[in-house]
């Protein structure tokens, strides 16, 4: 029989995080004032021992023991190999997954929801809100609290609260408390109604209602959470790729191409940045972070500084951009202007030593749904991203005869997302795609402004 | 794009910024105080022509507007969140809505799923 598992023992669960800003420089956010923004900006809502972690440049960071004793729950997650998904591809490639689903609420969230309640409960906090959309986060922040004794305050936005009520379950069986947004328990939220009784919520009034809850509390017991893009956010992530080099380790391999979905970039980075530091220490590795083509802000737009809006009420930030007077015409109004990546990971797009790639819908669902005919799990929509480019490397590895060795990261299980599958599977999505002078057409505008310094880390 | 529907159609899409579906008068509105959320025209340029439907209910200002809105990074936008928030609390008037002028809110920024 294959070893289709590489189970790596829990005595052997990596006891530090990896910090990427120990091996690389990056371009502050800039401030409305011009200036870098300042890490006490953020001390209302973030307790101070995470403040630290978010611009510590320390490599190795000590998971606390209590955090430890929670991750072993579901930690070390399996290292699996596809190789029914191999087969199907008739590759010579050896493609692994490391599989995030395995968490109590089904992805790789609470690998920081869980960090994060407790240097919350150290710091001596005893309530924590944060808004969330479809529930994921907000699931995975209740499961966290719940292991630490913590209040957990969840404002869902209503769209999702009426359509999900499992969703609400979940995180009251944690001991969550969720709460439809706009809700009466804020000024924003009374405001919202107040505009617009029937208003069916967004995450901007969400995440208003979770920071003005945790600013009001004025005992300073109260904080709020936020599960993507951050540093702090990243580094909690980085177990699994540590585990995934042990894992490695154990069957005398090393993999040739790394592959993550991109969203906000903390399951990319999880598994990718402890590569990213053996490739910056000299070793050849090829690691891509997927997005969707509709949104391909890494992979087509440059990388520079830039406006939030038209007319610079937002101050200049260093992102791939595609010119903040972009206009599209009808066939390309598609996914171009997301700039929510974390700034690690656009800095490392920069500077080539992560490639980014994008991946159209249509064969992100195939591949989608060809694992789950063949491996069995039925992928997260934004999985199935990271799938997409495992059946084009895997095709290139047959192209070019080669038998590589694919790492991806599975970021979590599709179960309570069906619908983008149902649509999908009765023909109801398309692809278009840009060509590069509408790219270059658009992209012009920044021209005018100041670049950011090009830094290069290897 | 001519064979593509003029009209909105009556089914949903999936939000990648919610995780879950959502139907087109939600992102006519998604931004708050009436506003579009920024994304309306990446998520549903591929289902029907949302660029022509803007230009022609809403006008080609509105469309330039809307076409140039952006989220901010999110600690940018947190810190300006936190101020907004400190605010209201204080009984301070909100600052004044900047309509579709094109300006991203600062409340209106990527969120999580």
């Amino acid at each position: 029989m294959l070893q289709k598992q590489i189970l790596l023992p829990q005595d052997q669960i990596p006891r530090q995080w990896y910090n990427i800003l120990a091996d690389i420089r990056i371009n502050p956010p800039l401030g409305p004032d011009g200036n870098p923004v300042k890490p006490e900006d953020l001390a209302p809502v973030f307790p101070m021992n995470l403040i630290e972690q978010e611009v510590s440049t320390e490599r190795w960071i000590d998971i606390p023991e209590p955090v430890l004793d929670v991750l072993a729950m579901w930690r070390p997650s399996p290292l699996i190999r596809a190789n029914a998904f191999e087969k199907a591809l008739d590759t010579p490639a050896r493609i692994y997954f490391k599989y995030e689903g395995v968490s109590p609420p089904g992805s790789h969230k609470p690998n920081t929801a869980v960090a994060q309640a407790y240097y919350n409960k150290v710091f001596g906090i005893e309530n924590m809100t944060t808004e969330t959309g479809a529930g994921q986060w907000g699931s995975a922040l209740s499961f966290a609290c719940s292991q630490f004794g913590l209040n957990c305050k969840v404002f869902m936005v209503r769209v999702s609260f009426d359509q999900k009520p499992y969703r609400k379950a979940m995180m009251e069986t944690w001991g969550g408390t969720c709460i439809a947004s706009p809700s009466r328990e804020t000024k924003a939220g009374r405001d919202a109604l107040e505009r617009d009784p029937d208003t069916p919520g967004s995450l901007g009034i969400a995440i208003s209602e979770a920071i003005e809850a945790a600013v009001a509390d004025t005992s300073g017991k109260t904080r709020y959470s936020l599960g993507s893009v951050l540093n702090h956010v990243l580094l909690h992530q980085t177990i699994i790729g540590l585990e995934a080099k042990k894992q490695f380790e154990m069957i005398g391999s090393y993999p040739d191409v790394i592959i993550g979905c991109a969203g906000g970039g903390s399951n990319f980075a999880g598994l990718a940045f402890p590569f990213v530091y053996d490739k910056l220490s000299g070793r050849r590795i090829e690691i891509y972070p997927v997005e969707p083509r509709a949104c391909p802000t890494m992979t087509r737009g440059p990388f520079v500084y830039d406006h939030g809006d038209t007319s610079g009420y937002t101050p200049l930030l260093p992102m791939h951009s595609l010119g903040h007077l972009f206009v599209p015409a009808p066939i390309h109004a598609g996914g171009l202007r997301y700039h929510g990546m974390a700034p690690t990971v656009s800095q490392l797009a920069s500077e080539g030593i992560i490639e980014p790639r994008s991946v159209g819908q249509l064969e992100s669902y195939e591949a989608g749904v060809l694992w789950a005919r063949t491996e069995g799990i039925i992928p997260a929509p934004e999985t199935t991203n990271a799938l997409a480019q495992v059946v084009k490397e895997a095709a290139r590895a047959k192209q070019e005869g080669k038998e590589k060795i694919i790492l991806v990261n599975f970021s979590g299980h599709g179960l309570l997302d069906l619908g983008a599958y149902a649509k999908y599977l009765a023909g109801q999505l398309s692809d278009f795609a840009l060509s590069d002078d509408e790219i270059a057409r658009s992209t012009a505008i920044t021209e005018e402004y100041p670049r950011p310094e090009r830094l290069k880390n290897v | 794009m001519s064979e593509m529907a003029s009209r909105p159609p009556a089914g949903s899409r999936r939000c990648p910024r919610l995780g879950g579906p959502v139907d087109f008068r939600y992102c006519l509105r998604a931004a708050g105080q009436g506003r579009a959320c920024f994304k309306i025209l990446d998520c549903w340029w591929e289902i029907f022509d949302v660029t022509e439907y803007i230009r022609r209910t809403m006008g080609e200002d509105e469309l330039a507007a809307l076409a140039a809105r952006r989220p901010q990074p999110k600690v940018t936008s947190l810190v300006e969140i936190i101020r907004r928030a400190r605010q209201r609390l204080e009984g301070d008037p909100r600052p004044k809505d900047r309509g579709s002028s094109g300006k991203m809110d600062p409340e209106d920024p990527g969120g999580q799923s």
